[in-house]
């Protein structure tokens, strides 16, 4: 059954057209709608909450329409906005305690303690959130999209807020949830290397359409990465035979290591391995510049410019 | 899936509680309290010279409650000016504020009901500020004079709190339509003060009986026709009194209404 299914999406802000068509589908699992900034990504979150009507198209959600039923979207479905703001004046435990009785919950206080303890956020609940910092007001906007056991939760730029090791928390607190409780998460973000850990699908959205979207496995075949690093004992010696070979559309070298650009992965490999018997160079590392989603984006977005 | 419904009548008092709760708070209570005295004090004294005729205290009872009836009935309508100030800020910290530090979209992307969100933050802006009103009226009164509302003519201090109430609630409906469209708190404070304030000047201009449907000349002669039923400056018509009607209760309830429908139908965030 699809989670998410867009056709059409359009939708302008004054002379802004923030959406040109945007279609999307979404099945159950961890999706990642990635994208430069201003690509459309908070505004198809917009419209899929309902918060937003699209000016053409339509969006459902487990079947609903986002903007005509979106109570009944909004009941199944939890967000955590871009830099998100709570009331200050609260503590993160009676902003909890709030947002379950909007769910009808039974018994908000007990959601709001097992929530609080799921984020690993028990000590500073009661205090006001006036005094949090930024991952802190992350972990209590992770807790209030849990509450009342949604069935997708929508995360936009979920990590922008946090430092590398509350990223990583972050995300393996994701991929607990999806394996655990099998939680539907659509993830958006523009930093891509992050998505690869927890994401099954991934939708490339560019200028308010989506360019490329499917499993992250098929993409990998569909775009193959053109960009390597090489680390080896001699990078110059390297990089002059690989120029020699003609395997390499572009090549540079810094810092040690040497940096290709190729149309054709097999040919630079076989190359480089007759390179480093021929010369007895020692290869420290081979492998692409850029993580698997970064390369499929790269490619996607070159594709593009092309067009 | 979740548990929920959106005929629970809980999560209407929830959202009552919520607005209280992060509306009024220090020092936005604190203010309003201040002001409602600076108010009320004066006119329970009955007006601003009022406290050098402070009689002895034998005969306050029976020979003053009917001029203090008169000071409060005049005072009411010229409470206006502060009302404006109190609920352009209110209703600006209120919808504008959230809505321009995202509070809105949080708060629309769970499963709320628009009517609902809309009808409790009408309830909060208008009852809070009236009861803070009206409580402090009778403490004043009641601190200064105990016993001086007994000598009011019969219903006067429930009809002088009534004709306060619907003041309050034209009041609140231009600042909530201000406040709901600009978006931008200070903008729309701005907005709400100078369009009332406009229009309470307007109305001096305006021929009778169409100057009575804009405060404070229709709270006063709601308030005259109540407390001086022959004629106090001079005869009013019964046009004047079903203008001042339409304008102070129909024309607010009307922008309301619209109001509520743009938030619940078209309202995007």
């Amino acid at each position: 059954m699809l989670v998410i299914e867009a056709d059409g999406l359009t939708k302008r802000f004054g002379n802004v057209h923030a959406l040109r068509g945007l279609n999307l589908r979404v099945g159950k699992g961890v999706m990642g709608l990635v994208g430069p900034n201003g690509a459309g990504k908070t505004t198809t979150i917009g419209i899929l909450l309902g918060l937003l009507k699209p000016d053409g198209g339509k969006a459902l959600i487990f079947g609903f329409d986002c903007w005509r039923d979106s109570f009944e979207v909004r009941s199944r479905v939890s967000v955590l906005h871009e830099k998100p703001v709570y009331p200050s004046s609260f503590t993160g435990r009676r902003y909890l305690e709030y947002v379950a009785e909007f769910y009808g919950i039974a018994n908000p206080k007990e959601q709001a303690a097992r929530l609080l303890s799921v984020v690993g956020f028990s000590g500073a609940a009661d205090r006001k959130i006036s005094t949090y910092s930024a991952g802190m007001v992350q972990r209590i906007g992770l807790a209030q999209a849990l509450i009342g056991e949604p069935e997708l939760v929508i995360l936009d730029e979920p990590t922008a807020n946090l430092d590398p090791i509350g990223r990583a928390e972050f995300l393996e607190k994701i991929r607990e949830l999806h394996q655990e409780q099998s939680i539907s998460f659509l993830i958006s973000t523009h930093i891509l290397g992050e998505l690869e850990r927890v994401c099954d699908n991934v939708a490339i959205i560019d200028r308010g359409v989506v360019k490329e979207q499917g499993k992250i496995e098929e993409l990998t075949k569909k775009h193959q990465p053109k960009d390597y690093m090489i680390v080896v004992s001699k990078p110059q010696l390297l990089s002059r035979e690989i120029k020699k070979s003609g395997a390499a559309k572009e090549m540079r070298v810094e810092g040690g290591k040497v940096f290709v650009e190729t149309d054709n992965r097999h040919r630079l490999q076989d190359e480089v391995i007759r390179i480093i018997q021929e010369h007895k160079l020692e290869l420290v590392a081979m492998g692409p510049q850029y993580g698997i989603l970064e390369s499929i984006y790269r490619d996607v977005m070159e594709e593009k410019e092309i067009a | 899936m979740r548990k929920n419904s959106s005929k629970t009548p809980g999560k209407f008092f929830s959202l009552i509680r919520w607005e209280l709760e992060k509306t009024f708070t220090f020092p936005t209570l604190a203010i309003i309290i201040a002001v409602v005295l600076y108010i009320t004090v004066p006119a329970t004294f009955g007006g601003s010279s009022g406290r050098s005729q402070m009689p002895p205290w034998t005969e306050v009872l029976n020979r003053f409650a009917p001029s203090w009836t008169m000071a409060l009935s005049n005072h009411i309508p010229t409470s206006f000016m502060y009302s404006v100030f109190i609920f352009a800020a209110l209703t600006s910290n209120s919808l504008s504020r959230d809505m321009s530090r995202g509070y809105m979209r949080v708060l629309l992307s769970y499963p709320i009901d628009r009517t609902k969100f809309f009808l409790s933050k009408i309830l909060v802006l208008l009852l809070v500020p009236f009861l803070i009103f009206t409580c402090s009226l009778l403490f004043v009164a009641a601190l200064v004079f105990p016993g001086l509302f007994l000598h009011m003519p019969p219903l006067g201090v429930a009809y002088m709190i009534i004709v306060m109430l619907v003041q309050m609630f034209f009041i609140l409906s231009i600042s909530l339509s201000a406040s709901l469209h600009i978006r931008q708190p200070v903008m729309s404070f701005l907005a709400s003060v100078i369009t009332l304030i406009a229009m309470e000047q307007i109305s001096l201009y305006l021929a009778a009986p169409y100057r009575y449907l804009l405060p404070t000349r229709g709270t006063r002669i709601l308030m005259n026709y109540y407390f001086y039923p022959s004629g106090f400056e001079f005869q009013y018509a019964p046009s004047d009194l079903l203008m001042a009607l339409f304008g102070m209760l129909i024309v607010p309830a009307v922008i309301l209404i619209i109001n509520l429908i743009y938030f619940k139908r078209r309202f995007q965030t």
